[in-house]
């Protein structure tokens, strides 16, 4: 049996995706950390990136029995995550702004990180500042949009599991790609 | 040389439609294939970022809330479980009950019937006897004047 982490691929059988559900705990094990960076990277507040993660998986663990693997794991959960993000936004929306706007350690999280690479203290500079644009622009951008950049430049997913984990056509998809890009590389030129 | 990658074309370049025209523009022209790798690097290393940052403060996973839900709903399976197979018990008794009593009710009215039948035969007599102009004891002596009034 594939691992729980490889149950990404469109040709694993179905029985075998939907049997690997019945060891939760591996399933969880497995996924906690991709859903919480998801989570965080969308709300931007730890505590509620992990309350989402758990909601999320107890929802996947509710609905186990219902997940016929004509999805990858990765996408079902993903699914469920998009929507607990979606509705924790329009629930606690002048939260979830703050949030947003604080633009926080996550900029200084990227710089901490560029301090250990040997790099010039100009490339170092010039890179922080493309770091920090794009998190400023995903702050701005508008809901859709900012789902579908982070689930392609974080989570790396293509076109056609962003699609599925959102119930978007795959057009509208690379639409919202685009637009979010344009926000971003606009900032960018705008830093430069 | 075709004229340089605009914007829009580098935006549509990271999010992955490329073009034959501008993957071919991207080699020949060093500015664009520049502009095109600082845009993908900036992409990369928010990637990065947000990953560092996650794996910061990623929590421990709340140990087995769905194990904790899982017992509570064995418990629960097993609680109704019992009363389940007591209910099962219950209306077998009940289904076994049935036939019985009415077959102990049936022979009851039957027996109920025989007595009532008797006890009409037994009315029937007496009341044939009370009925009877002359009483039983008086009969030979009744017989006799009767004899004797024809005779005469």
């Amino acid at each position: 049996m594939p691992a729980v982490s490889d149950m990404k691929d469109a040709g694993t059988p179905a029985a075998a995706v939907a049997g690997v559900l019945d060891d939760f705990d591996s399933v969880a094990d497995a996924w906690w950390p991709v859903i919480f960076r998801y989570a965080l990277s969308s709300l931007r507040d730890p505590d509620a990136a992990a309350t989402l993660a758990q909601d999320c998986l107890m929802r996947a663990w509710h609905n186990r029995h219902a997940f016929r693997g004509d999805a990858s794991l990765r996408t079902w959960l993903m699914q469920i995550a998009v929507n607990l993000v979606r509705d924790y936004g329009r629930n606690r929306r002048l939260q979830f702004w703050r949030n947003l706007r604080s633009m926080p350690s996550s900029v200084e999280a990227a710089a901490e990180s560029l301090a250990g690479r040997d790099l010039s203290p100009e490339a170092r500079a010039a890179i922080q500042q493309q770091v920090e644009a794009v998190w400023a622009v995903t702050a701005t951008l508008a809901e859709r949009q900012r789902t579908v950049f982070l689930l392609r430049f974080v989570e790396e997913m293509d076109v056609a599991e962003i699609a599925a984990a959102t119930g978007m056509a795959e057009g509208t998809v690379k639409v919202h790609l685009f637009r979010a890009l344009r926000a971003v590389r606009g900032r960018m030129e705008r830093r430069q | 040389m075709n004229p340089h990658l605009d914007s829009e074309t580098i935006c549509k370049w990271a999010a992955g439609e490329r073009t034959a025209e501008a993957e071919r523009h991207v080699r020949e022209c060093a500015g664009c294939a520049e502009a095109v790798a600082l845009f993908e690097r900036g992409l990369a290393e928010f990637r990065g970022g947000a990953h560092d940052w996650s794996r910061r403060l990623l929590p421990p996973r709340p140990a087995g809330a769905w194990q904790v839900e899982t017992a509570v709903a064995g418990r629960r399976r097993a609680i109704f479980g019992v009363a389940g197979i007591a209910a099962c018990v219950t209306a077998a008794a009940l289904l076994l009950a049935v036939p019985v009593e009415r077959g102990r009710q049936r022979a009851a009215a039957a027996r109920a019937a025989e007595q009532a039948r008797a006890d009409q035969l037994l009315l029937e007599r007496v009341n044939a006897a009370v009925s009877r102009s002359t009483p039983a004891s008086m009969e030979p002596l009744w017989k006799l004047v009767s004899t004797t009034g024809e005779n005469q």
